[in-house]
């Protein structure tokens, strides 16, 4: 027999603050209401729901009109909402340290609490994530992404599957033999996925409508391209980065649906029209910031009106940056073939452009080089970058790139530190202190050249 | 036969010496220039009592200092020897709940016996010290804080977890004009909530008992009950049951001797200071 | 060659000393970090392998390349790189073993001069086409050896280098074997120490050190105590630091599960067919280790026991009392599977001691308290 746990309600003061941004664009005020609309209707439509890790794999889902849901998705939400602590607490209580990734440790207690009370945990907003009938985890970007959902069988008997995507040595990727070694790999990994879903939803792929929504998904990627690279580049900034951070999800969460198509569409034609009219956002755009690193902080996403409240905008964030144009050839026409292939040529052009910096690493995943290139296209003033304690992937190489532009440029850089969804590694005073005096430095510099 | 226990904590140093219950006990503060005198803590037990140093049969030594006890026949770590000291005290207790001056542990125990436990000795936030902070930079006496928190109506959220923020949060609040006594409720809410947390990866069992200085806190025990959802023990002196546990250990070592007829293992001993700190 | 043992403890606080020494002679050091790659190949191309590890000294210089919030044991060896420490290495075999070493192959390479840097892919998965994809890697692998050393490596002398390792492996095999007696005729430190000193010299020398110290270890008078028999499991421990400070506390460390340590020797390459494709099915597939993902089909409890059987073999087989899970905060492959190994070894009936620590070492009392409490809990 449980023991019922009742908590006094008390009243509690809290210094009212609004911890969300404001948006200033029409896309991304839309953003919330598409992500709603994702998880309930993986709960209402009927459809079998697969949980899913960003894997640049949604086409497949598309196609085989499978459901996917995001946890990483669902955690940023609960991160927004300030509801991720009782499922953070209940991962860490299993004994998931707490420098694990946020995102992981919310997934892990929403289904720690889900399998314990046999019900959706009250707290989880929209609705909850629906139940799935598959995992699918992937290498790619950093180990959390296949651990993760390894260890979900604790509290899921879901059947898990992960496969691996690879990115080329930099110094070695416009080699022959070295595109086809990877590319074959990358191609049969996914093959592999494709065979587990379609044993799991016991239906084969039709491959003309594969086709379709991979053209589609090409289609997408470029138009999301060009609004991102638009709206860093317009002066002044009308897509600052706390609509950028809201305006990745379709990208990276609905690839291959009409719906995302339409949505980059819409954000072009309305980018174009604010720069073509030199429409900003703040009303006096005094330092142009680039958020040059690190996934933002989903718990204090207004921060970023604490800064547009000072005059600085934060005209482009290099946390989620889109693919750029990639020619795909005619004579590739497997639509699996078409993704591996935009994938490995994407990373190629990252490369090519480390290379043209002077850089020739080793094995350029993030794009070490991309804060010295953006900060020349986007005309900064000042970069500000954010270590987040429990994600290794978008943490490590940060300093390596603020010593990268010192050795370019005396911009001023800034370090943030907090937590992508934990909101007890945030800080607020010491933030607001270290941004004050940052923007002093930006202001001097103005006045004084230096 | 009389046994003795010697908890030297990182703040306050406890002697216990029983026969069949405990009969004189001590309590002094751990100062550096202490820590090699536990021997004056332990004449002090004595003098209580009146009975030599050399009619004590085992003496076991526990906690922090533990290593600094010459005059020890054993070094049993403080986690046993709470265990012991609680469940003899609240024989029901499944979960102890330790929160001392600079660190604070979770035990679970299954007929006086450890099955598992957890510590946080890296960090202040959840122990005492952190109450100590903030009683300076609320200028209160540290006794004062708990019955003062209890008065509040309308509780401070405070959101930081690292003691050094939290305490820049405090300030910002006093300038905004919250009352001191909503200010305390948070705090004592946030120590709570720390330790809640640590203690939350052992699976807590009632019956949960709470000891260290921190317990004598009412303000603490009753957040740490808010979070458990359940009334806690606290033992009249929170601050023996190590000694008291170490102590009986020391006994039923001897005892067990005494019975399967082999010699118990003691040290010559002199009550004399810890050589090593000269 | 001086007495086993001692040989051993010598190698292990001066560890550079042999590899300088070579050096001098006109050979190259060949530096790799972690457990995947291949140090036959080093081998077979004629240099010497060594394997990069870090300090319990402070770290005071990384901090300007690298962020604090990740795996200390690489801001160590990094920290170590960039004052010069690993100057007699002439080159590195960087793999991709977890997020922490990937993402810094490239700030190593930036910063730290060598006349040699190569990152090796590996996959995390081990299904055919991983070990196809990882076979070509190491062929690449191979080719880049073979230039840098101006030697060619011929199946022939890459079939002898395996059978050299391979020696190495049976010998540390038969050493470590020596801890199933009670009390085990050598301690974990001392283990420790010769796995480390194996790890810096060549391998024939390696081999002849083995020998040596099996016969002085068989017939010792002089061997630890009898205390709590334990198992260690854990990534990084390439110091004798902690292991000594859990003997100190009243136990003998009996068997291991570390990245220095059983996961490198216990399993031997195989030996018929492409070498190549053995030494890619080895490191890949039979190293256990949880940057890698075994993929099993079939019920969860099957799944466990693939990915942690041999560790209650291990337990089983070394009569081991209790375990303690030794993770370095930040390792996340290691963080991910810590609820589930310690679950899995409890209901196997083994006490399990957790222990979180940022790799130097710095709450020595704290975990002291710990282990003893450990150690009095198992009675």
């Amino acid at each position: 027999m449980k023991e019922r746990v009742e908590r006094k309600l008390e009243a509690v003061q809290e210094v009212p603050k609004k911890t969300s941004a404001r948006k200033w664009t029409e896309s991304a005020k839309k953003v919330r209401g598409l992500v709603a609309n994702m998880y309930l209707r993986a709960v209402t439509e009927g459809k079998p729901v697969a949980w899913v890790m960003f894997t640049l794999a949604n086409e497949l889902f598309v196609a085989l009109d499978a459901f996917p849901v995001y946890p990483e998705n669902y955690a940023a939400l609960c991160a927004t909402k300030r509801v991720g602590e009782p499922f953070i607490d209940r991962a860490e209580a299993d004994g998931f340290s707490n420098v694990t990734c946020s995102y992981a440790r919310i997934g892990l207690g929403y289904s720690a609490i889900w399998q314990e009370t046999g019900e959706i945990p009250l707290m989880a907003p929209d609705g909850g994530m629906g139940k799935p009938i598959m995992m699918v985890g992937s290498a790619l970007v950093c180990d959390t992404r296949y651990k993760w959902f390894q260890t979900f069988s604790r509290y899921l008997d879901v059947p898990y599957y992960a496969f691996d995507i690879v990115s080329p040595p930099a110094e070695t990727a416009h080699r022959p033999d070295v595109r086809e070694q990877y590319m074959k790999y990358n191609l049969e990994q996914l093959k592999g996925l494709l065979s587990f879903m379609e044993e799991r939803l016991e239906k084969k792929v039709d491959w003309d409508k594969l086709d379709e929504v991979v053209r589609r998904g090409e289609e997408t990627y470029r138009w999301w391209f060009d609004a991102y690279m638009l709206g860093g580049s317009a002066v002044p900034c009308p897509f600052p980065a706390e609509d950028s951070f809201r305006c990745f999800v379709p990208a990276f969460f609905m690839m291959g649906e009409v719906e995302a198509l339409e949505f980059y569409k819409d954000l072009y034609q309305e980018i174009k029209y604010k720069a073509d009219n030199k429409i900003g956002s703040i009303p006096e755009e005094k330092y142009r910031l680039l958020w040059g690193g690190g996934l933002p902080p989903w718990h204090t996403m207004g921060i970023m009106d604490y800064v547009e409240e000072r005059g600085a905008v934060f005209v482009f964030q290099a946390a989620y940056v889109p693919m750029p144009h990639v020619d795909i050839p005619d004579r590739i026409t497997n639509p699996l073939e078409r993704m591996v292939y935009s994938r490995y040529a994407s990373a190629i052009m990252r490369a090519e452009i480390d290379k043209k910096l002077g850089l020739f690493g080793a094995c350029n995943v993030i794009g070490h080089g991309n804060p010295v290139l953006f900060v020349d296209q986007f005309k900064i003033d000042g970069v500000v970058m954010h270590w987040l304690r429990s994600c290794r992937g978008t943490t490590i190489g940060q300093v390596y790139q603020k010593r990268l532009l010192e050795e370019r440029s005396d911009l001023p850089v800034l370090f943030l530190e907090s937590d992508m969804c934990d909101v007890r590694d945030y800080f607020e005073e010491d933030w607001k202190m270290k941004l004050n005096a940052f923007l002093e430095t930006l202001e001097a510099r103005k006045k004084g050249g230096g | 036969m009389y046994f003795a226990g010697v908890d030297i904590g990182s703040t306050m140093t406890k002697v216990v010496i029983m026969d069949e219950e405990v009969i004189s006990s001590i309590i002094g503060p751990t100062g550096p220039e202490h820590r090699r005198l536990a021997n004056r803590v332990m004449e002090d037990a004595l003098r209580q009592i009146g009975i030599p140093f050399d009619e004590i049969a085992y003496v076991v030594a526990t906690g922090y200092g533990r290593i600094n006890v010459p005059f020890a026949d054993k070094q049993i770590t403080e986690i046993t020897c709470h265990a012991k000291g609680v469940n003899s005290l609240f024989p029901t207790v499944r979960t102890a709940i330790d929160i001392g001056g600079q660190d604070a542990k979770g035990i679970k125990i299954v007929n006086g016996k450890v099955t598992g436990f957890i510590m946080n000795d890296k960090c202040a936030a959840g122990t005492g010290r952190f109450l100590e902070v903030m009683a300076e930079v609320l200028g209160l006496e540290l006794d004062q804080m708990g019955e003062l928190s209890m008065k509040s109506r309308n509780k401070v959220k405070i959101s930081s977890t690292c003691t050094v923020f939290a305490e820049q949060e405090v300030i910002s609040r006093i300038a905004d004009g919250a009352l001191l006594e909503d200010i305390l409720a948070g705090l004592h809410d946030a120590i709570a909530s720390r330790v809640y947390r640590m203690v939350q990866r052992l699976k807590i069992e009632r019956d949960v008992v709470v000891t260290g200085g921190v317990a004598k806190n009412t303000g603490v025990v009753k957040a740490l009950e808010n979070y458990l959802g359940f009334p806690v023990l606290v033992p009249e002196e929170p601050l023996l049951t190590g000694a008291i546990g170490a102590a009986l250990i020391g006994r039923e070592l001897t005892q067990k001797a005494l019975e399967s007829g082999q010699p118990i293992e003691t040290k010559v001993r002199r009550l004399e200071a810890a050589t090593f700190f000269k | 060659m001086a007495e086993g043992l001692n040989w051993a403890k010598r190698l292990y606080q001066n560890r550079s000393q042999r590899a300088r020494e070579l050096r001098n002679e006109g050979k190259k050091v060949m530096g790799y970090i972690c457990c995947q790659p291949p140090v036959e190949l080093i081998t077979a191309a004629g240099m010497v392998p060594y394997r990069i590890t870090g300090t319990l000294e402070p770290i005071t210089e990384a901090d300007a390349y690298l962020e604090t919030l990740m795996c200390p044991y690489v801001r160590s060896c990094f920290d170590l790189g960039i004052k010069g420490r690993y100057d007699f290495v002439d080159g590195i075999i960087w793999p991709h073993s977890c997020d922490n070493i990937q993402k810094t192959s490239d700030i190593w390479k930036h910063y730290i001069p060598h006349s040699y840097f190569k990152y090796l892919e590996v996959p995390h998965m081990t299904d055919p086409s991983a070990l196809e994809f990882f076979t070509a890697e190491l062929k690449v692998l191979k080719r880049s050896l073979e230039e840098y050393a101006g030697v060619e490596i011929t199946d022939e002398r890459l079939e002898e280098a395996i059978k050299v390792h391979n020696e190495s492996r049976t010998l540390l095999r038969e050493l470590s074997s020596l801890r199933k007696q009670d009390p085990p005729l050598l301690s974990g430190t001392e283990m420790t120490q010769v796995v480390l000193a194996a790890m810096s010299i060549p391998v024939a020398e390696c081999n002849e050190m083995l020998r040596n110290i099996i016969q002085e270890v068989k017939a010792r008078k002089d061997g630890p105590q009898k205390a709590v028999r334990l198992l260690v499991y854990g990534c990084e421990i390439d110091d004798i630091a902690f292991i000594n400070l859990m003997e100190g506390c009243g136990a003998n460390v009996v068997i291991d599960d570390l990245c220095i340590g059983t996961k490198y020797y216990w399993k031997d390459v195989a030996t018929d067919g492409s070498p190549l494709k053995n030494l890619a099915d080895h490191y890949l597939g039979e190293v256990m280790c949880p940057r890698t993902f075994h993929r099993s089909p079939g019920t969860r409890q099957q799944d466990l026991d693939n990915r942690f059987g041999y560790i209650r073999d291990f337990a089983k087989e070394f009569n081991v009392r209790g375990a303690i899970l030794y993770i370095i905060r930040y390792c996340d492959t290691f963080e991910f599977d810590v609820p589930e190994v310690r679950d899995y070894l409890q209901q196997a009936g083994l006490p399990v001691l957790h222990l979180e620590d940022d790799y130097s070492l710095t709450s020595i009392q704290g975990f002291k308290t710990r282990i003893q409490a450990f150690l009095e809990m198992m009675g």
